[in-house]
C-alpha cells in the first residue's frame, strides 16, 4: 500500500498495518516490552515493536498525555510531552524511562 | 482578551475567493475522500510530503495525511492563483508550516488541524493564526490530565464544574491552549501552562487574560471542540466548506495561470482607520 501513494493505484479503505513497522524483537528490555504493550493497548493494536513511532501509529498530543499517565502509574516516573515528540519510538521513550529510573 | 463564541454558518466560498486584511477565513473539510480525489491530491504533494505519508503505519492515517495536505494546497492555491503542486512549505522549529517561494506569498498566513476525519484550516493576511480541532473523547480521564498539564487554577475550575460538562470543558480548554501555542509557532510540548484560560460555569473558555490575541471558540461539528487564536484585535471570521468539486475547478484552470496573476486574489488592503491611528 505504501507504494500506491506514488502511483495511480488508489489507496484502500481497509486498515491493516501497511507492512511490518517493526524493528527487531531480540534483546528487548523489560521497559521496552512493557512500553510496547502499553502503547498497543492505548492505540488499540495487537502488537507494537521497538522501532515503531508513536505518531506514525496514529498517536497525537492528547494520546501522548495518556501515555504519560500510564507510564507514571506503571513505572512511577514522569516523562515530559517533549520526550514523546523528540524520541517518539518505543525504544526512545524506554530510554528516557530507564534514565529516570536511574538504571 | 475575551473569547468569542463563533456561531458558524459554513458555506461554499465564492469563486474566486478573496481575502482582506482583518478577515480570517476558516475552512472545514472532511478527510474521508473518494479514492479518485485522493489520487488527484497525492499528485499535488511534494516528494517529501509523499514520503512522509508512507511513514504512517496504517492506511487510514496515510489517507488522512494526504487529504489534509492536499486540501491545504488546494485552499491556498485558490487565494494565490497558482497551481497547488507549485507551492512549497518551510517549517518552523516545532514543525509549523509556512509558505515559501514568491515574496507576495509571505503575506498569506495559515494554520491547520485535523482530528479523526475532520480538518480545519485558518487563512489570514499578514497575521499569525493558530487553530486546533479535537474530537471529544468521552472516556478520557480529563481530571487527571488537567492536573498534570493545565495550571492549578484551570484544573480546579474544571473540577468545580458539573460532572456532565467537564469533558467538553476540558476539550474547550485544551483546544484554546493548543491553538495559542500553534499561533506562536510553539509545539504543544513547549508548555500548556505558559498561559491561562478561564472557564465559564457552562464550560466555555471565556477569557485568556492579558494577551494581545483574539480567541474564538468554533462550533464545527457535533462531538468536536475547536479554537482559533489570531494575533491582534478582533477579526471578521468567514466560514467555508471545502468540497472535492474544487479539485476539478483547479485542474480546469491550470492553463490560465501565469506569473503576473499570482497575487491577483490577495486584494489591496482597504484603508484602515485602526492602522492609521497606530
Amino acid at each position: 500500500m505504501r507504494d500506491s501513494l506514488l502511483g495511480d493505484v488508489p489507496l484502500h479503505n481497509s486498515d491493516p498495518p501497511v507492512e511490518s513497522c517493526a524493528g527487531t524483537f531480540a534483546n528487548r528490555t523489560s521497559t521496552k516490552q512493557q512500553l510496547a504493550s502499553m502503547l498497543a493497548d492505548l492505540l488499540g493494536l495487537e502488537r507494537v515493536e521497538d522501532d515503531d513511532n508513536f505518531f506514525m501509529l496514529g498517536g497525537h498530543s492528547l494520546l501522548g498525555t495518556q501515555l504519560i499517565m500510564r507510564i507514571r502509574d506503571t513505572f512511577g516516573v514522569d516523562i515530559s510531552l517533549r520526550t514523546i515528540f523528540t524520541q517518539p519510538t518505543v525504544a526512545g521513550i524506554a530510554e528516557e524511562v530507564d534514565r529516570l529510573l536511574g538504571s | 482578551m475575551n473569547a468569542q463564541q463563533a456561531i458558524n454558518d459554513w458555506r461554499r466560498p465564492p469563486h474566486p475567493v478573496s481575502l482582506r486584511t482583518g478577515e480570517v477565513h476558516i475552512w472545514r473539510a472532511s478527510l474521508d475522500l473518494a479514492d479518485t480525489d485522493l489520487v488527484r491530491l497525492t499528485h499535488t504533494l511534494s516528494t517529501d510530503e509523499q514520503v512522509r505519508a508512507t511513514r504512517f503505519c496504517f492506511g487510514k492515517d496515510q489517507r488522512r495525511f494526504v487529504a489534509a495536505r492536499g486540501i491545504l494546497r488546494n485552499i491556498l492555491s485558490q487565494y494565490l492563483n497558482v497551481g497547488s503542486s507549485q507551492l512549497s512549505f518551510s517549517y518552523g522549529p516545532s514543525g509549523k508550516p509556512a509558505l515559501m517561494s514568491a515574496p507576495e506569498i509571505d503575506t498569506l498566513c495559515f494554520n491547520l488541524s485535523h482530528s479523526d476525519g475532520l480538518a480545519l484550516y485558518a487563512v489570514a493576511l499578514r497575521t499569525e493564526v493558530g487553530i486546533d480541532l479535537e474530537r471529544i473523547e468521552r472516556s478520557l480521564a480529563v481530571g487527571r490530565i488537567a492536573e498534570s498539564f493545565f495550571t492549578t487554577r484551570e484544573a480546579a475550575s474544571l473540577c468545580a464544574l458539573r460532572p456532565e460538562i467537564q469533558v467538553t470543558a476540558f476539550f474547550n480548554c485544551w483546544t484554546a491552549k493548543e491553538a495559542y501555542l500553534k499561533a506562536n509557532g510553539h509545539g504543544i510540548a513547549d508548555g500548556m501552562r505558559s498561559f491561562e484560560v478561564s472557564l465559564s460555569p457552562d464550560g466555555v473558555v471565556s477569557e485568556a487574560a492579558g494577551l494581545p490575541y483574539s480567541l474564538y471558540m468554533l462550533d464545527t461539528a457535533p462531538e468536536y471542540a475547536a479554537a482559533l487564536i489570531v494575533h491582534g484585535s478582533s477579526q471578521q471570521l468567514r466560514h467555508f466548506e471545502w468540497d472535492a468539486l474544487m479539485l476539478r475547478e483547479e485542474s480546469g484552470t491550470d492553463s490560465d495561470r501565469n506569473e503576473f496573476s499570482r497575487s491577483a486574489r490577495l486584494l489591496p488592503e482597504p484603508i484602515s482607520e485602526t492602522q492609521h491611528r497606530a
